[in-house]
């Protein structure tokens, strides 16, 4: 099972990219960032879409709801 | 130039329902304390500290109007005005608008089911906008406001329900001092601070003084109002160059909240 989810914010200032990426994979999910945008100036925002895949149902409910928590919207 | 901060007298200030740990309805506040307190604040940000204070009048089916940190967010003359998460006080949204409105603001709302709990949640420290999330506030609402204001803005994660508004474990002071609770935050948070803040500039509080809502301080210039608390943190103040005023703040605590919660710098 695969989920695609996108994070849009001050992901990489706030360290939330990092967090979700740290908790997913102690979840034991797999996990892989397709496209990340960085913003260029200090007030840009950064995007980041992302794969979340596995086989247990349960799991990847856990880790949508974790990342939804952390800002990701589901694509 | 004259600081100007909004507060709502606390006429119809009580315990009338329960949306955070402080919270108990059996622990009533008393009505002649409260207002002796208030007042009290009241009167060292406009007396002592020369403050031009504006009232907000309070509206008898919403109790906790008198934190009007809760109100919004400032930025210049526009007024980003609270999405409360709970019911009870979202009537609150409409007064704060029209109050603003009335008065010459620019205000913002932000689109529906996005909750964001106004300066509660959302502080400026060295030009950056720092806002707590989860407890109160929608990390979405985060990302809107950078979008709509062209500012960035840093999002850290609120982790102990008892400080669950930013504005009760991280207060930035002038000259971009910070007072904050480490304990109310993750690892990652921590980090972020320890990052943009230097060493010099931390202010930390220990677990006593987060009981006591240090934290929540109101700062005007060099002055820093707080609840009761410790010598140890008058005198960590002190030696940052900060002048300390205490104030009895224990009827607001009953509710989850202390001087900063009844300012709303505007």
């Amino acid at each position: 099972m695969i989920e695609k989810l996108k994070l849009k914010g001050h992901i990489i200032d706030s360290l939330i990219l990092s967090k979700l990426l740290d908790k997913l994979a102690d979840l034991g999910v797999d996990c892989y960032t397709s496209d990340v945008k960085v913003g260029t100036k200090r007030e840009d925002v950064s995007e980041a879409t992302f794969v979340i895949e596995t086989e247990d149902k349960e799991l990847l409910k856990e880790a949508i709801e974790y990342a939804k928590k952390q800002g990701a919207m589901e694509i | 130039m004259t600081e100007k901060i909004l507060m709502c007298a606390p006429d119809f200030y009580g315990i009338k329902y329960e949306i955070n740990p402080w919270m108990k309805i059996e622990i009533q506040s008393d009505y002649e304390k409260a207002r002796k307190q208030w007042k009290a604040l009241y009167n060292i940000l406009k007396n002592d500290l020369k403050v031009d204070v504006q009232l907000v009048p309070p509206r008898e089916e919403v109790p906790d109007m008198v934190f009007t940190a809760n109100a919004a967010v400032m930025y210049g003359n526009k007024a980003i005005i609270a999405k409360f998460k709970y019911p009870q006080r979202q009537p609150e949204e409409e007064y704060y608008a029209d109050w603003f409105r009335e008065n010459g603001y620019e205000v913002i709302t932000l689109p529906d089911g996005m909750a964001f709990e106004g300066a509660g949640d959302a502080l400026y420290l060295n030009g950056i906008l720092y806002s707590g999330y989860v407890p109160r506030t929608d990390i979405a609402a985060h990302t809107y406001i950078s979008e709509l204001l062209k500012i960035p803005v840093i999002s850290v994660e609120l982790v102990n329900d008892n400080f669950y508004h930013i504005d009760t474990c991280f207060c930035p002071l002038e000259d971009d001092y910070l007072i904050y609770y480490p304990k109310a935050f993750d690892e990652y948070g921590n980090k972020i601070i320890e990052t943009n803040v230097p060493e010099e500039k931390r202010i930390i509080v220990n677990d006593e003084e987060a009981s006591y809502f240090t934290c929540n301080a109101v700062n005007v210039g060099k002055n820093i109002v707080t609840n009761i608390t410790t010598k140890r943190f008058s005198d960590l103040l002190a030696s940052k160059g900060f002048t300390h005023i205490q104030t009895d703040m224990s009827e607001y605590m009953k509710a989850g909240g202390a001087s900063k919660c009844l300012t709303l710098k505007i």
